[in-house]
């Protein structure tokens, strides 16, 4: 009977403590699924869990932003050497063509028509006044010998001689790159100053100008200023051809 | 009956006791898991602990947000940068194109005419600029004479040969036939040439005749010296240096009336 008595005892209690572990277990596990034991903290944990979240995307998004831009500055070098070498021709081929100021040593050509000459001779029978005036090939001859003379860059009453530049005249007047020029001419070149002077002087054009009694005259610089060439090179009939053909 | 009675309560009662003992062990041991998984989600933890979470992740988020922000905005200079370079870059190359075409660095082709003077008459050097200087005049975008590439610096001389004088481009002997080669609108290149008072009937007085042919497609070569600057520099003159005054006379000078 005693025997019987202390297994039923050992038997409540053991029911007792697996009640208990029963109950526990299960306000746990609600808990647990629930996910919030108490009420204020459960907005603090889904304000967490949502941080959590959008800090997740912004870290990928960073990983993605940097891979991008390691592209875009590769690719910048590339363009950046390939623009600088570029520009570098484009400054020397502009100022080449004329189309910047220039500036350096070189002489100005001051000519004028025989004015005095002219006035001595106009009640002579055979007066002609074209043996007085500066003609447009004076012009364009000289500017072959100061080209000769090895002259950088050119200017007319400060139109600069380009390749392509024309000296003409329109009955007395004379056009240089179709711009009207008026007496006194002023040809200025930049280059070697003894040489051109050398060569200028020695010429044919200048040897005769000065045999005919016109105003001429030669100076040395140490430095003059030309403007750019104001016309532009039309190239509507030119194209690119090949290399090597001829 | 009796041995039945004596052993079956014994053994209920150790099968229940059997039973009870192996449940509250699983239990237990179930028990221990959902309390250490527990113990790691937020839920378990303490509000100042949560408070403390959530404001670095708070901190957290806003630096991200400032680097992406950072990012985003580096970006958008390079791709613009990037689209103004392309640009600049095409720019360059077609601007480069057009100078290298009218420089004569490279060949160019066209439709133009060409000029052929036979050596039967007196032609001279200056015969040749004032060639040149019409065909100029009357648009000739490219020239070349004997394939000498005409340029800025080009000019025409004569020389003395051995029994003749002959005459050179850009240093260089022309041999007959000359041939001048122009780029431009063939026809108004040709009127340039032989309008009545002309350069063909100026030519004709000294008895000299020009062969001028038009032509849908000529093609001239680049030249082989190009203009290099030693004296000339690009870019206005640097200014004067200032006078040297002598303060003392100056002064002195209008301090005297």
């Amino acid at each position: 009977m005693a025997n019987k008595r202390r297994g039923q005892i050992y038997l409540t209690i053991l029911c007792i403590v697996t009640g208990m572990l029963i109950a526990w277990q299960y306000a746990l596990t609600v808990s647990a699924s629930a996910g919030a034991p108490k009420g204020r903290n459960a907005m603090l944990v889904s304000v967490i869990e949502g941080l959590e979240a959008e800090t997740l995307v912004l870290q990928e998004k960073i990983l993605d932003l940097r891979k991008q831009l390691d592209a875009l500055h590769d690719a910048q070098l590339d363009d950046e050497e390939e623009i600088t070498g570029l520009q570098e021709e484009l400054q020397w081929l502009r100022s080449i063509a004329a189309l910047t100021e220039v500036h350096g040593p070189g002489i100005t050509v001051t000519l004028d028509d025989n004015v005095a000459g002219s006035n001595a001779a106009r009640n002579l029978p055979d007066y002609n006044p074209n043996n007085f005036i500066i003609h447009d090939k004076n012009i364009l001859y000289l500017v072959n010998e100061i080209r000769r003379a090895g002259a950088e860059a050119i200017a007319i009453n400060n139109q600069r001689i380009v390749a392509v530049s024309d000296i003409r005249c329109v009955g007395p007047v004379i056009f240089v790159n179709s711009t009207r020029m008026a007496p006194p001419y002023i040809i200025q070149a930049i280059g070697d100053p003894e040489r051109l002077e050398k060569l200028v002087s020695m010429g044919e054009e200048f040897t005769y100008l000065k045999y005919k009694d016109f105003p001429i005259r030669l100076v040395r610089e140490t430095v003059i200023s030309l403007p750019a060439y104001i016309g532009g090179y039309s190239l509507n009939s030119v194209q690119k051809a090949p290399e090597g053909g001829s | 009956m009796a041995i039945n009675n004596k052993r079956s309560p014994l053994a209920r009662w150790q099968v229940t006791f059997t039973i009870v003992l192996l449940f509250t062990g699983i239990m237990l041991s179930m028990q221990f898991r959902t309390q250490q998984d527990f113990r790691q989600t937020l839920a378990a933890q303490k509000t100042e602990d949560l408070v403390v979470i959530w404001k670095r992740l708070l901190d957290k988020r806003e630096r991200l947000e400032q680097e992406v922000e950072g990012l985003r905005r580096e970006k958008l200079l390079l791709e613009q940068k990037s689209t103004a370079g392309l640009d600049s870059l095409s720019q360059v190359t077609a601007g480069l194109e057009r100078l290298r075409m009218s420089q004569g660095l490279i060949p160019v082709k066209g439709p133009g005419v060409t000029i052929t003077l036979i050596g039967d008459a007196p032609l001279l050097y200056l015969d040749l600029v004032d060639l040149v200087n019409e065909l100029w005049a009357s648009g000739a975008e490219a020239m070349a004479i004997n394939d000498h590439r005409l340029i800025s610096a080009s000019a025409f001389d004569d020389r003395e040969g051995i029994d003749n004088i002959y005459i050179t481009v850009n240093g260089e002997r022309l041999y007959f036939p000359i041939v001048v080669k122009a780029i431009g609108d063939p026809p108004t290149l040709q009127t340039g040439l032989s309008f009545p008072g002309g350069i063909v009937d100026n030519f004709r007085t000294y008895g000299i005749t020009l062969n001028i042919q038009q032509h849908t497609e000529l093609i001239i070569p680049s030249a082989k010296n190009l203009s290099s600057w030693i004296h000339a520099q690009a870019g206005p003159a640097p200014p004067p240096p200032p006078p040297q005054l002598n303060q003392e006379v100056v002064s002195g000078e209008t301090a005297k009336p």
